[in-house]
Protein backbone atom coordinates (compact mmCIF):
# COMPACT_ATOMS: atom_id res chain seq x y z
CA UNK A 1 0.00 0.00 0.00
CA UNK A 2 1.74 3.50 -1.39
CA UNK A 3 2.59 5.35 1.93
CA UNK A 4 1.94 9.38 2.23
CA UNK A 5 5.34 10.44 0.88
CA UNK A 6 4.84 8.25 -2.50
CA UNK A 7 1.47 9.39 -3.47
CA UNK A 8 2.43 12.87 -2.69
CA UNK A 9 5.54 12.48 -4.94
CA UNK A 10 3.82 10.85 -7.35
CA UNK A 11 0.79 13.79 -7.77
CA UNK A 12 3.53 15.74 -8.51
CA UNK A 13 4.90 14.12 -10.99
CA UNK A 14 1.90 13.59 -12.92
CA UNK A 15 0.36 16.62 -12.51
CA UNK A 16 3.86 18.60 -13.78
CA UNK A 17 3.14 17.68 -17.56
CA UNK A 18 0.10 20.56 -17.79
CA UNK A 19 2.14 23.58 -16.44
CA UNK A 20 4.98 22.79 -18.60
CA UNK A 21 2.55 21.98 -21.42
CA UNK A 22 1.15 25.42 -20.83
CA UNK A 23 5.33 27.03 -20.60
CA UNK A 24 6.24 25.39 -23.76
CA UNK A 25 3.53 27.42 -25.91
CA UNK A 26 5.69 30.62 -24.74
CA UNK A 27 8.72 29.46 -26.32
CA UNK A 28 9.88 29.07 -30.40
CA UNK A 29 11.96 31.34 -33.06
CA UNK A 30 8.59 33.27 -34.06
CA UNK A 31 7.60 36.35 -31.83
CA UNK A 32 4.23 36.10 -30.60
CA UNK A 33 3.62 38.52 -27.45
CA UNK A 34 2.77 36.21 -24.64
CA UNK A 35 -0.43 38.54 -23.94
CA UNK A 36 -2.14 37.67 -27.37
CA UNK A 37 -0.81 33.66 -26.46
CA UNK A 38 -2.43 33.71 -22.42
CA UNK A 39 -5.44 35.20 -24.76
CA UNK A 40 -5.44 32.16 -27.34
CA UNK A 41 -4.92 29.58 -24.22
CA UNK A 42 -8.39 31.14 -22.62
CA UNK A 43 -9.96 32.34 -26.09
CA UNK A 44 -12.20 28.70 -25.91
CA UNK A 45 -13.90 31.01 -23.22
CA UNK A 46 -13.56 34.32 -23.77
CA UNK A 47 -13.88 34.39 -27.81
CA UNK A 48 -11.54 37.20 -27.61
CA UNK A 49 -9.92 38.36 -31.07
CA UNK A 50 -6.65 37.07 -32.09
CA UNK A 51 -4.51 37.71 -34.89
CA UNK A 52 -4.92 34.58 -37.28
CA UNK A 53 -1.22 34.12 -37.83
CA UNK A 54 -0.61 34.12 -34.03
CA UNK A 55 -3.62 31.70 -33.90
CA UNK A 56 -1.63 29.80 -36.65
CA UNK A 57 1.75 29.37 -34.84
CA UNK A 58 0.45 28.94 -31.49
CA UNK A 59 -2.71 26.55 -32.07
CA UNK A 60 -1.33 24.78 -35.35
CA UNK A 61 2.64 24.63 -35.20
CA UNK A 62 3.13 24.55 -31.34
CA UNK A 63 0.56 22.58 -29.87
CA UNK A 64 0.46 19.46 -32.31
CA UNK A 65 4.29 19.69 -31.20
CA UNK A 66 3.89 20.00 -28.02
CA UNK A 67 1.46 17.14 -27.81
CA UNK A 68 3.58 14.79 -29.88
CA UNK A 69 6.53 15.16 -27.79
CA UNK A 70 4.18 14.75 -24.65
CA UNK A 71 2.71 11.25 -26.55
CA UNK A 72 6.40 10.29 -27.84
CA UNK A 73 8.15 10.78 -24.25
CA UNK A 74 5.24 8.25 -22.66
CA UNK A 75 5.77 6.15 -25.46
CA UNK A 76 9.59 5.96 -25.28
CA UNK A 77 9.58 5.65 -21.36
CA UNK A 78 6.29 3.15 -20.45
CA UNK A 79 8.19 0.51 -23.11
CA UNK A 80 11.06 1.04 -21.81
CA UNK A 81 10.12 0.76 -18.34
CA UNK A 82 8.13 -2.58 -19.45
CA UNK A 83 10.55 -4.27 -21.35
CA UNK A 84 13.11 -3.94 -18.43
CA UNK A 85 10.77 -5.30 -16.23
CA UNK A 86 10.14 -8.39 -18.71
CA UNK A 87 13.74 -8.93 -19.94
CA UNK A 88 15.23 -8.50 -15.70
CA UNK A 89 17.81 -6.49 -17.49
CA UNK A 90 18.45 -2.12 -17.01
CA UNK A 91 19.92 -1.53 -20.10
CA UNK A 92 16.93 -3.02 -22.34
CA UNK A 93 14.05 -0.97 -24.23
CA UNK A 94 12.59 -1.31 -27.37
CA UNK A 95 14.98 -0.86 -29.52
CA UNK A 96 17.23 -3.66 -28.51
CA UNK A 97 14.34 -5.73 -30.14
CA UNK A 98 15.04 -4.24 -33.40
CA UNK A 99 12.93 -2.05 -33.56
CA UNK A 100 15.17 1.12 -34.20
CA UNK A 101 17.37 -0.62 -36.55
CA UNK A 102 14.54 -1.99 -38.71
CA UNK A 103 12.67 1.20 -38.72
CA UNK A 104 15.57 3.65 -39.57
CA UNK A 105 16.36 0.65 -42.33
CA UNK A 106 12.63 0.93 -43.86
CA UNK A 107 13.06 5.36 -43.56
CA UNK A 108 15.69 4.44 -45.90
CA UNK A 109 14.76 2.76 -48.34
CA UNK A 110 11.76 5.15 -48.77
CA UNK A 111 13.84 8.08 -49.03
CA UNK A 112 15.79 6.61 -51.44
CA UNK A 113 13.70 4.75 -53.66
CA UNK A 114 10.59 7.06 -53.97
CA UNK A 115 11.63 10.57 -53.23
CA UNK A 116 9.52 13.68 -51.70
CA UNK A 117 7.30 11.03 -50.04
CA UNK A 118 7.10 12.07 -46.32
CA UNK A 119 3.97 9.30 -46.13
CA UNK A 120 5.28 6.58 -47.63
CA UNK A 121 8.94 7.29 -45.14
CA UNK A 122 6.37 6.99 -42.14
CA UNK A 123 4.51 3.58 -43.65
CA UNK A 124 8.33 2.22 -44.53
CA UNK A 125 9.47 2.88 -41.01
CA UNK A 126 6.40 2.08 -39.14
CA UNK A 127 6.24 -1.60 -40.97
CA UNK A 128 10.31 -2.43 -40.84
CA UNK A 129 10.23 -1.31 -37.62
CA UNK A 130 7.30 -3.81 -36.44
CA UNK A 131 8.81 -6.34 -39.00
CA UNK A 132 12.09 -6.64 -37.19
CA UNK A 133 10.48 -7.23 -34.09
CA UNK A 134 8.31 -10.06 -35.47
CA UNK A 135 11.68 -11.44 -37.18
CA UNK A 136 13.40 -10.98 -33.58
CA UNK A 137 10.56 -12.96 -31.64
CA UNK A 138 10.24 -15.66 -34.48
CA UNK A 139 14.15 -16.44 -34.49
CA UNK A 140 14.05 -16.50 -30.74
CA UNK A 141 10.89 -18.99 -30.84
CA UNK A 142 11.81 -22.39 -30.16
CA UNK A 143 9.49 -25.38 -29.74
CA UNK A 144 6.72 -23.00 -28.39
CA UNK A 145 8.84 -20.78 -25.43
CA UNK A 146 10.42 -17.70 -25.85
CA UNK A 147 13.70 -17.30 -23.79
CA UNK A 148 14.61 -13.67 -22.52
CA UNK A 149 18.08 -14.61 -23.64
CA UNK A 150 16.83 -15.80 -26.85
CA UNK A 151 15.05 -12.53 -27.82
CA UNK A 152 18.17 -10.19 -26.82
CA UNK A 153 20.27 -12.53 -29.12
CA UNK A 154 18.06 -12.46 -31.52
CA UNK A 155 17.61 -8.24 -31.30
CA UNK A 156 21.40 -8.46 -31.90
CA UNK A 157 21.30 -10.42 -35.28
CA UNK A 158 18.00 -8.73 -36.29
CA UNK A 159 19.51 -5.36 -35.52
CA UNK A 160 22.93 -6.19 -37.52
CA UNK A 161 20.60 -7.40 -40.67
CA UNK A 162 19.03 -4.10 -41.29
CA UNK A 163 21.84 -1.85 -40.16
CA UNK A 164 24.04 -3.84 -42.80
CA UNK A 165 21.40 -3.39 -44.87
CA UNK A 166 21.01 0.94 -44.16
CA UNK A 167 24.58 1.64 -44.59
CA UNK A 168 24.28 -0.60 -48.45
CA UNK A 169 21.30 2.26 -49.05
CA UNK A 170 23.62 4.72 -47.56
CA UNK A 171 26.50 3.74 -49.61
CA UNK A 172 25.01 3.83 -52.77
CA UNK A 173 22.41 6.59 -52.21
CA UNK A 174 22.83 10.21 -53.69
CA UNK A 175 24.43 12.99 -51.45
CA UNK A 176 20.79 14.68 -50.77
CA UNK A 177 19.46 11.39 -50.02
CA UNK A 178 22.20 10.35 -47.67
CA UNK A 179 22.02 13.64 -46.16
CA UNK A 180 18.23 13.28 -45.31
CA UNK A 181 18.90 9.29 -43.82
CA UNK A 182 21.15 10.89 -41.66
CA UNK A 183 18.57 13.62 -40.18
CA UNK A 184 16.02 11.00 -40.20
CA UNK A 185 18.13 9.02 -37.81
CA UNK A 186 18.74 11.58 -35.45
CA UNK A 187 15.08 11.90 -34.54
CA UNK A 188 13.17 15.30 -34.70
CA UNK A 189 10.11 16.09 -34.00
CA UNK A 190 9.77 19.03 -36.89
CA UNK A 191 7.46 16.91 -38.90
CA UNK A 192 4.45 17.36 -35.97
CA UNK A 193 1.01 18.53 -37.40
CA UNK A 194 -2.33 17.40 -36.15
CA UNK A 195 -2.21 14.94 -38.76
CA UNK A 196 0.66 13.31 -37.30
CA UNK A 197 -0.43 13.75 -33.62
CA UNK A 198 -3.92 11.61 -34.62
CA UNK A 199 -2.05 9.01 -36.64
CA UNK A 200 0.74 8.27 -33.76
CA UNK A 201 -1.64 9.19 -30.47
CA UNK A 202 -4.33 5.87 -30.91
CA UNK A 203 -1.65 3.13 -31.72
CA UNK A 204 0.18 4.65 -28.64
CA UNK A 205 -2.94 5.79 -26.16
CA UNK A 206 -4.21 1.31 -26.99
CA UNK A 207 -0.50 0.37 -26.26
CA UNK A 208 -0.12 2.55 -23.16
CA UNK A 209 -3.42 0.87 -22.44
CA UNK A 210 -2.70 -2.40 -22.31
CA UNK A 211 0.65 -1.89 -20.65
CA UNK A 212 -1.38 -0.18 -17.83
CA UNK A 213 -3.71 -2.34 -16.69
CA UNK A 214 -0.82 -5.00 -16.82
CA UNK A 215 1.10 -3.18 -14.55
CA UNK A 216 0.73 -5.86 -11.48
CA UNK A 217 1.94 -8.50 -13.97
CA UNK A 218 4.24 -6.91 -14.88
CA UNK A 219 6.32 -7.59 -11.32
CA UNK A 220 5.51 -10.89 -11.59
CA UNK A 221 6.76 -11.64 -15.10
CA UNK A 222 10.00 -9.41 -13.64
CA UNK A 223 10.69 -13.04 -11.47
CA UNK A 224 11.60 -14.74 -14.60
CA UNK A 225 10.21 -17.38 -16.90
CA UNK A 226 10.10 -20.31 -14.62
CA UNK A 227 9.10 -18.58 -11.68
CA UNK A 228 6.18 -15.83 -13.34
CA UNK A 229 4.92 -19.91 -14.75
CA UNK A 230 5.01 -22.04 -10.89
CA UNK A 231 3.01 -18.61 -9.78
CA UNK A 232 0.22 -19.17 -12.51
CA UNK A 233 1.05 -16.88 -15.13
CA UNK A 234 0.84 -17.85 -18.73
CA UNK A 235 4.29 -16.05 -19.22
CA UNK A 236 3.85 -16.66 -23.26
CA UNK A 237 1.00 -14.92 -23.71
CA UNK A 238 1.47 -12.38 -21.82
CA UNK A 239 5.10 -11.68 -22.72
CA UNK A 240 3.95 -11.63 -26.32
CA UNK A 241 1.20 -8.87 -25.62
CA UNK A 242 3.39 -6.26 -23.50
CA UNK A 243 6.17 -7.05 -26.60
CA UNK A 244 3.24 -6.50 -29.13
CA UNK A 245 1.59 -3.23 -27.82
CA UNK A 246 5.12 -1.66 -26.89
CA UNK A 247 6.48 -2.47 -30.32
CA UNK A 248 3.63 -0.92 -32.02
CA UNK A 249 3.50 2.52 -29.70
CA UNK A 250 7.25 2.78 -30.41
CA UNK A 251 6.98 1.92 -33.84
CA UNK A 252 4.43 4.39 -34.71
CA UNK A 253 6.26 7.20 -32.82
CA UNK A 254 9.79 6.65 -34.44
CA UNK A 255 7.96 6.54 -38.32
CA UNK A 256 7.25 10.27 -37.79
CA UNK A 257 9.82 11.44 -35.39
CA UNK A 258 13.05 8.89 -36.38
CA UNK A 259 15.34 7.54 -33.56
CA UNK A 260 14.76 9.30 -30.45
CA UNK A 261 17.05 7.49 -27.88
CA UNK A 262 17.70 7.31 -24.19
CA UNK A 263 14.34 8.24 -22.70
CA UNK A 264 13.40 4.73 -22.25
CA UNK A 265 16.53 4.06 -20.92
CA UNK A 266 16.93 6.68 -17.91
CA UNK A 267 13.37 7.55 -17.01
CA UNK A 268 11.88 4.78 -15.56
CA UNK A 269 15.42 4.22 -13.41
CA UNK A 270 14.96 7.73 -12.42
CA UNK A 271 11.52 7.16 -11.44
CA UNK A 272 12.85 3.85 -9.64
CA UNK A 273 15.36 5.88 -7.99
CA UNK A 274 12.95 8.78 -6.84
CA UNK A 275 9.73 7.28 -5.65
CA UNK A 276 11.75 4.02 -4.08
CA UNK A 277 10.24 1.01 -5.11
CA UNK A 278 10.43 -1.09 -8.20
CA UNK A 279 6.14 -2.04 -7.91
CA UNK A 280 5.56 -1.54 -11.82
CA UNK A 281 2.05 -0.37 -10.63
CA UNK A 282 3.58 2.60 -9.64
CA UNK A 283 6.79 2.81 -11.80
CA UNK A 284 4.39 2.53 -15.18
CA UNK A 285 1.91 5.36 -14.47
CA UNK A 286 5.06 7.56 -13.01
CA UNK A 287 7.43 6.70 -15.89
CA UNK A 288 4.58 7.70 -18.15
CA UNK A 289 3.83 10.81 -17.11
CA UNK A 290 8.12 11.99 -16.66
CA UNK A 291 8.48 10.40 -19.89
CA UNK A 292 6.46 12.89 -21.49
CA UNK A 293 8.22 15.79 -19.65
CA UNK A 294 11.33 14.32 -20.17
CA UNK A 295 10.89 14.85 -24.45
CA UNK A 296 8.83 17.93 -23.99
CA UNK A 297 11.62 19.44 -22.16
CA UNK A 298 14.40 18.17 -24.53
CA UNK A 299 12.41 19.54 -27.85
CA UNK A 300 11.91 22.81 -25.97
CA UNK A 301 15.25 23.01 -25.78
CA UNK A 302 16.04 22.04 -29.64
CA UNK A 303 13.77 24.42 -30.38
CA UNK A 304 15.36 27.36 -28.91
CA UNK A 305 18.67 26.76 -27.80
CA UNK A 306 20.06 28.64 -31.47
CA UNK A 307 18.71 29.70 -34.60
CA UNK A 308 18.15 26.77 -36.01
CA UNK A 309 16.85 23.71 -34.86
CA UNK A 310 18.91 21.29 -33.59
CA UNK A 311 17.56 17.12 -33.58
CA UNK A 312 16.33 16.28 -30.44
CA UNK A 313 17.15 12.84 -30.88
CA UNK A 314 20.58 14.20 -29.97
CA UNK A 315 19.52 16.28 -27.15
CA UNK A 316 18.10 13.03 -25.57
CA UNK A 317 21.26 11.29 -26.00
CA UNK A 318 23.56 14.39 -24.94
CA UNK A 319 21.70 14.56 -21.75
CA UNK A 320 20.49 10.55 -21.14
CA UNK A 321 24.38 9.32 -21.98
CA UNK A 322 26.01 11.02 -18.91
CA UNK A 323 22.85 10.93 -17.14
CA UNK A 324 22.65 7.34 -17.27
CA UNK A 325 26.40 6.65 -16.18
CA UNK A 326 26.07 9.26 -13.02
CA UNK A 327 22.91 7.00 -11.42
CA UNK A 328 24.95 3.67 -12.83
CA UNK A 329 28.07 4.97 -10.62
CA UNK A 330 25.57 6.86 -7.84
CA UNK A 331 23.68 3.57 -7.10
CA UNK A 332 26.90 1.23 -7.59
CA UNK A 333 24.81 -0.55 -10.73
CA UNK A 334 21.22 0.48 -10.24
CA UNK A 335 20.80 -2.37 -7.23
CA UNK A 336 21.32 -5.02 -10.42
CA UNK A 337 23.73 -7.36 -9.37
CA UNK B 1 -7.92 -38.93 -2.33
CA UNK B 2 -4.54 -38.38 -3.15
CA UNK B 3 -3.27 -35.26 -3.82
CA UNK B 4 -0.25 -35.78 -6.20
CA UNK B 5 -0.55 -39.29 -7.80
CA UNK B 6 2.44 -39.82 -10.11
CA UNK B 7 2.21 -43.23 -12.61
CA UNK B 8 5.34 -44.63 -14.39
CA UNK B 9 6.74 -41.42 -15.28
CA UNK B 10 9.46 -41.18 -18.32
CA UNK B 11 11.41 -38.44 -18.81
CA UNK B 12 14.13 -37.17 -21.23
CA UNK B 13 15.69 -33.70 -21.46
CA UNK B 14 16.92 -35.07 -24.93
CA UNK B 15 19.88 -37.33 -25.98
CA UNK B 16 23.64 -36.54 -24.32
CA UNK B 17 21.60 -34.87 -21.10
CA UNK B 18 22.40 -36.77 -17.77
CA UNK B 19 19.20 -35.99 -16.13
CA UNK B 20 16.62 -38.31 -16.82
CA UNK B 21 13.90 -40.37 -14.90
CA UNK B 22 12.59 -43.89 -15.35
CA UNK B 23 9.55 -45.57 -14.15
CA UNK B 24 9.00 -42.70 -11.53
CA UNK B 25 6.05 -43.48 -9.16
CA UNK B 26 5.04 -41.49 -6.19
CA UNK B 27 1.71 -40.83 -4.01
CA UNK B 28 1.48 -37.89 -1.19
CA UNK B 29 -1.47 -37.67 0.61
CA UNK B 30 -3.16 -34.44 2.87
CA UNK B 31 -0.64 -32.95 5.23
CA UNK B 32 2.08 -35.45 4.70
CA UNK B 33 5.81 -34.49 4.36
CA UNK B 34 7.77 -36.63 1.43
CA UNK B 35 11.74 -35.72 1.27
CA UNK B 36 13.90 -36.63 -2.04
CA UNK B 37 17.35 -38.24 -0.98
CA UNK B 38 19.59 -38.72 -3.52
CA UNK B 39 23.30 -37.58 -5.15
CA UNK B 40 23.58 -34.27 -7.30
CA UNK B 41 21.75 -35.04 -10.96
CA UNK B 42 19.62 -38.08 -9.75
CA UNK B 43 16.57 -35.88 -10.66
CA UNK B 44 14.94 -34.83 -7.95
CA UNK B 45 14.65 -31.12 -9.60
CA UNK B 46 13.51 -33.01 -12.78
CA UNK B 47 11.12 -34.55 -10.96
CA UNK B 48 9.61 -31.54 -9.11
CA UNK B 49 9.81 -29.42 -12.28
CA UNK B 50 7.25 -32.37 -13.85
CA UNK B 51 4.90 -32.68 -10.95
CA UNK B 52 4.85 -28.69 -11.61
CA UNK B 53 4.48 -29.41 -15.52
CA UNK B 54 7.32 -27.25 -15.51
CA UNK B 55 8.87 -30.05 -17.91
CA UNK B 56 6.39 -32.63 -20.01
CA UNK B 57 7.18 -35.94 -19.45
CA UNK B 58 7.38 -38.30 -22.17
CA UNK B 59 5.35 -41.38 -20.54
CA UNK B 60 3.39 -41.62 -17.83
CA UNK B 61 1.60 -38.87 -16.10
CA UNK B 62 1.28 -36.48 -12.78
CA UNK B 63 -2.16 -36.38 -11.29
CA UNK B 64 -3.57 -33.93 -9.32
CA UNK B 65 -6.40 -34.07 -7.20
CA UNK B 66 -7.44 -36.78 -9.69
CA UNK B 67 -6.51 -34.35 -12.83
CA UNK B 68 -4.05 -34.33 -15.45
CA UNK B 69 -1.00 -32.13 -14.63
CA UNK B 70 -0.61 -31.47 -18.51
CA UNK B 71 -4.63 -30.70 -19.65
CA UNK B 72 -4.42 -28.04 -16.31
CA UNK B 73 -3.64 -24.34 -17.60
CA UNK B 74 -1.25 -22.44 -15.58
CA UNK B 75 -3.37 -20.80 -12.91
CA UNK B 76 -5.31 -24.08 -12.42
CA UNK B 77 -2.28 -25.70 -12.03
CA UNK B 78 -1.04 -22.72 -9.61
CA UNK B 79 -3.96 -23.10 -7.79
CA UNK B 80 -3.14 -26.85 -6.89
CA UNK B 81 0.78 -26.70 -6.43
CA UNK B 82 3.28 -24.49 -5.03
CA UNK B 83 6.40 -24.22 -6.14
CA UNK B 84 9.39 -22.95 -3.90
CA UNK B 85 12.28 -22.24 -6.05
CA UNK B 86 15.88 -21.88 -4.38
CA UNK B 87 16.37 -18.67 -2.55
CA UNK B 88 17.99 -16.34 -5.37
CA UNK B 89 18.78 -12.54 -6.10
CA UNK B 90 15.75 -11.04 -7.69
CA UNK B 91 16.23 -8.44 -10.39
CA UNK B 92 14.57 -6.13 -8.50
CA UNK B 93 14.51 -4.70 -4.94
CA UNK B 94 10.36 -5.59 -4.12
CA UNK B 95 9.35 -5.47 -0.60
CA UNK B 96 8.58 -8.45 1.29
CA UNK B 97 4.93 -8.11 1.00
CA UNK B 98 4.72 -6.97 -2.59
CA UNK B 99 6.98 -10.21 -3.12
CA UNK B 100 4.18 -12.33 -1.19
CA UNK B 101 1.72 -10.98 -3.11
CA UNK B 102 2.97 -12.15 -6.25
CA UNK B 103 1.46 -15.52 -4.83
CA UNK B 104 -2.17 -14.00 -5.52
CA UNK B 105 -1.02 -13.83 -9.53
CA UNK B 106 -3.10 -17.43 -10.15
CA UNK B 107 -6.47 -15.95 -8.05
CA UNK B 108 -6.39 -12.85 -10.68
CA UNK B 109 -6.74 -12.42 -14.63
CA UNK B 110 -4.88 -10.62 -16.76
CA UNK B 111 -5.83 -7.17 -16.24
CA UNK B 112 -6.89 -7.42 -12.72
CA UNK B 113 -4.89 -5.60 -10.06
CA UNK B 114 -4.98 -7.04 -6.51
CA UNK B 115 -7.93 -6.47 -4.55
CA UNK B 116 -8.47 -6.70 -0.34
CA UNK B 117 -8.93 -10.08 -0.61
CA UNK B 118 -5.20 -10.38 -1.85
CA UNK B 119 -3.55 -8.35 0.20
CA UNK B 120 -5.34 -9.81 3.51
CA UNK B 121 -4.29 -13.42 2.21
CA UNK B 122 -0.58 -12.21 1.81
CA UNK B 123 -1.27 -10.67 5.42
CA UNK B 124 -1.89 -14.10 6.69
CA UNK B 125 0.75 -15.95 4.82
CA UNK B 126 3.41 -13.23 6.24
CA UNK B 127 1.84 -13.96 9.85
CA UNK B 128 2.22 -17.80 9.40
CA UNK B 129 5.60 -17.31 8.50
CA UNK B 130 6.44 -14.39 11.17
CA UNK B 131 7.44 -12.52 8.39
CA UNK B 132 5.04 -9.74 9.18
CA UNK B 133 7.42 -7.09 10.75
CA UNK B 134 9.69 -7.10 8.07
CA UNK B 135 7.12 -6.63 5.05
CA UNK B 136 8.16 -3.16 4.10
CA UNK B 137 11.94 -4.32 3.82
CA UNK B 138 13.56 -4.69 0.25
CA UNK B 139 13.47 -8.58 -0.42
CA UNK B 140 16.92 -8.31 -2.11
CA UNK B 141 18.52 -6.88 1.50
CA UNK B 142 17.06 -10.02 3.93
CA UNK B 143 19.54 -12.80 4.74
CA UNK B 144 19.40 -16.06 2.52
CA UNK B 145 16.83 -17.69 5.34
CA UNK B 146 14.28 -15.05 5.48
CA UNK B 147 14.14 -15.15 1.81
CA UNK B 148 13.47 -18.19 1.33
CA UNK B 149 10.44 -18.12 4.38
CA UNK B 150 9.20 -15.16 1.77
CA UNK B 151 9.47 -17.96 -0.77
CA UNK B 152 7.39 -19.97 1.34
CA UNK B 153 4.86 -17.46 2.88
CA UNK B 154 4.44 -16.92 -1.35
CA UNK B 155 3.71 -20.21 -1.81
CA UNK B 156 1.36 -20.31 0.97
CA UNK B 157 -0.79 -16.86 -0.35
CA UNK B 158 -0.85 -19.16 -3.75
CA UNK B 159 -3.26 -21.22 -1.31
CA UNK B 160 -2.47 -24.39 -3.16
CA UNK B 161 -3.42 -28.09 -1.88
CA UNK B 162 1.16 -28.98 -2.52
CA UNK B 163 3.57 -27.62 -1.94
CA UNK B 164 7.15 -28.57 -3.94
CA UNK B 165 10.52 -27.08 -2.49
CA UNK B 166 13.75 -27.40 -4.19
CA UNK B 167 16.55 -27.83 -1.75
CA UNK B 168 15.32 -25.50 0.63
CA UNK B 169 17.85 -25.61 3.10
CA UNK B 170 20.38 -24.91 0.35
CA UNK B 171 23.00 -21.97 1.19
CA UNK B 172 21.43 -21.57 4.70
CA UNK B 173 23.27 -21.35 8.06
CA UNK B 174 22.51 -24.39 10.40
CA UNK B 175 19.73 -22.53 12.25
CA UNK B 176 17.98 -21.27 9.37
CA UNK B 177 17.91 -25.02 8.21
CA UNK B 178 16.38 -25.78 11.06
CA UNK B 179 13.77 -23.28 11.16
CA UNK B 180 12.63 -23.44 7.66
CA UNK B 181 12.22 -27.59 7.83
CA UNK B 182 10.18 -27.12 10.95
CA UNK B 183 7.96 -24.33 9.38
CA UNK B 184 7.77 -26.48 6.03
CA UNK B 185 6.48 -29.41 8.66
CA UNK B 186 3.67 -27.46 10.83
CA UNK B 187 2.13 -25.55 7.75
CA UNK B 188 1.93 -29.26 6.22
CA UNK B 189 -0.24 -30.26 9.50
CA UNK B 190 -1.75 -26.91 10.05
CA UNK B 191 -3.28 -26.49 6.37
CA UNK B 192 -3.14 -30.30 5.55
CA UNK B 193 -0.91 -29.54 2.62
CA UNK B 194 0.97 -32.72 0.67
CA UNK B 195 4.84 -31.87 0.64
CA UNK B 196 7.35 -33.18 -1.08
CA UNK B 197 10.64 -31.50 -1.23
CA UNK B 198 14.42 -32.30 -2.43
CA UNK B 199 17.13 -32.18 0.17
CA UNK B 200 20.64 -33.36 0.26
CA UNK B 201 21.03 -34.37 4.02
CA UNK B 202 20.24 -38.03 5.20
CA UNK B 203 19.67 -36.57 8.63
CA UNK B 204 17.32 -34.03 7.98
CA UNK B 205 15.77 -35.77 5.77
CA UNK B 206 14.88 -38.41 8.51
CA UNK B 207 13.83 -35.76 10.97
CA UNK B 208 11.51 -33.99 8.95
CA UNK B 209 9.59 -36.08 6.53
CA UNK B 210 6.91 -38.42 6.71
CA UNK B 211 8.10 -40.13 4.10
CA UNK B 212 11.72 -40.57 2.63
CA UNK B 213 11.98 -41.45 -1.48
CA UNK B 214 15.29 -42.61 -1.94
CA UNK B 215 16.43 -41.64 -5.72
CA UNK B 216 19.20 -42.63 -8.09
CA UNK B 217 20.45 -42.12 -11.53
CA UNK B 218 16.57 -40.94 -12.50
CA UNK B 219 14.87 -43.88 -10.22
CA UNK B 220 13.19 -43.94 -6.94
CA UNK B 221 14.88 -47.20 -5.79
CA UNK B 222 13.30 -47.48 -1.99
CA UNK B 223 10.30 -45.21 -0.52
CA UNK B 224 9.35 -45.27 3.15
CA UNK B 225 9.06 -44.48 6.80
CA UNK B 226 12.16 -42.70 7.74
CA UNK B 227 13.46 -45.71 10.00
CA UNK B 228 12.82 -47.97 7.66
CA UNK B 229 14.52 -46.64 4.87
CA UNK B 230 17.30 -44.45 5.85
CA UNK B 231 19.68 -47.22 6.95
CA UNK B 232 23.15 -48.13 6.82
CA UNK B 233 22.99 -49.94 3.78
CA UNK B 234 20.86 -48.11 2.01
CA UNK B 235 23.09 -44.61 2.17
CA UNK B 236 25.99 -46.47 1.32
CA UNK B 237 24.55 -47.99 -1.78
CA UNK B 238 23.03 -44.39 -2.35
CA UNK B 239 26.01 -42.53 -2.36
CA UNK B 240 28.62 -45.03 -3.02
CA UNK B 241 30.50 -44.23 0.71
CA UNK B 242 31.05 -45.85 4.19
CA UNK B 243 28.66 -44.54 7.11
CA UNK B 244 27.20 -45.62 10.23
CA UNK B 245 23.46 -45.13 11.22
CA UNK B 246 22.80 -44.53 14.50
CA UNK B 247 19.97 -44.81 16.87
CA UNK B 248 19.28 -41.71 18.94
CA UNK B 249 16.01 -41.41 20.85
CA UNK B 250 14.25 -43.30 18.10
CA UNK B 251 16.10 -40.83 15.80
CA UNK B 252 18.02 -42.08 12.72
CA UNK B 253 21.76 -40.07 13.16
CA UNK B 254 23.83 -40.75 9.83
CA UNK B 255 27.65 -40.47 10.83
CA UNK B 256 29.91 -40.85 8.08
CA UNK B 257 32.66 -42.81 8.27
CA UNK B 258 36.33 -40.52 8.64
Amino acid sequence: MPSKGLRWKSAVILILPFPILIASLFIGTYQVPPLSILSIIFSPITHANIPEVYRLVIVDIRLPRIILALVGGLALSVSGGSLQSLFRNPLVDSYVLGVSAGAGFGAALAIAFVPNSPWIVQAFAFFFGFVSFLLTYSVARNRGEVPVVSLVLGGIIVTALFTAGLSMIKFFTSPEQLASIVYWLMGSLSSATWNVVLQVLPLVLLGFLFVFLMRWRLNVLSMGDEEAKALGVNVERDRFIILLVTTLMVSALVAVTGIIGWIGLIVPHIVRMFVRTSDNRVVIPLSAALGAIFLLLADDFARSLTTFELPVGLITTLIGAPFFLYLLKRSGGLGWK
Amino acid sequence: MEIIKIRDLNFSYGSGSAFRLYGVSLEVQESEVIVLLGPNGCGKTTLLKCINALLKPQSGEVLLNGRNALELGRNELACMVGFVPQAHTPPFPFTVEEAVLMGRASHLSIFQQPSETDYSRTEEALNLLGLTSMRDRPYTEISGGERQLVLIARAIAQEPKALLLDEPTAHLDFKNQVVVLKTVNRIAKERGLGVVMSLHDPNQASLFSDKVALMSEGRVVTIGKPSEVVTAENINRLYGMKSQVLDYDGRRLVLPEL
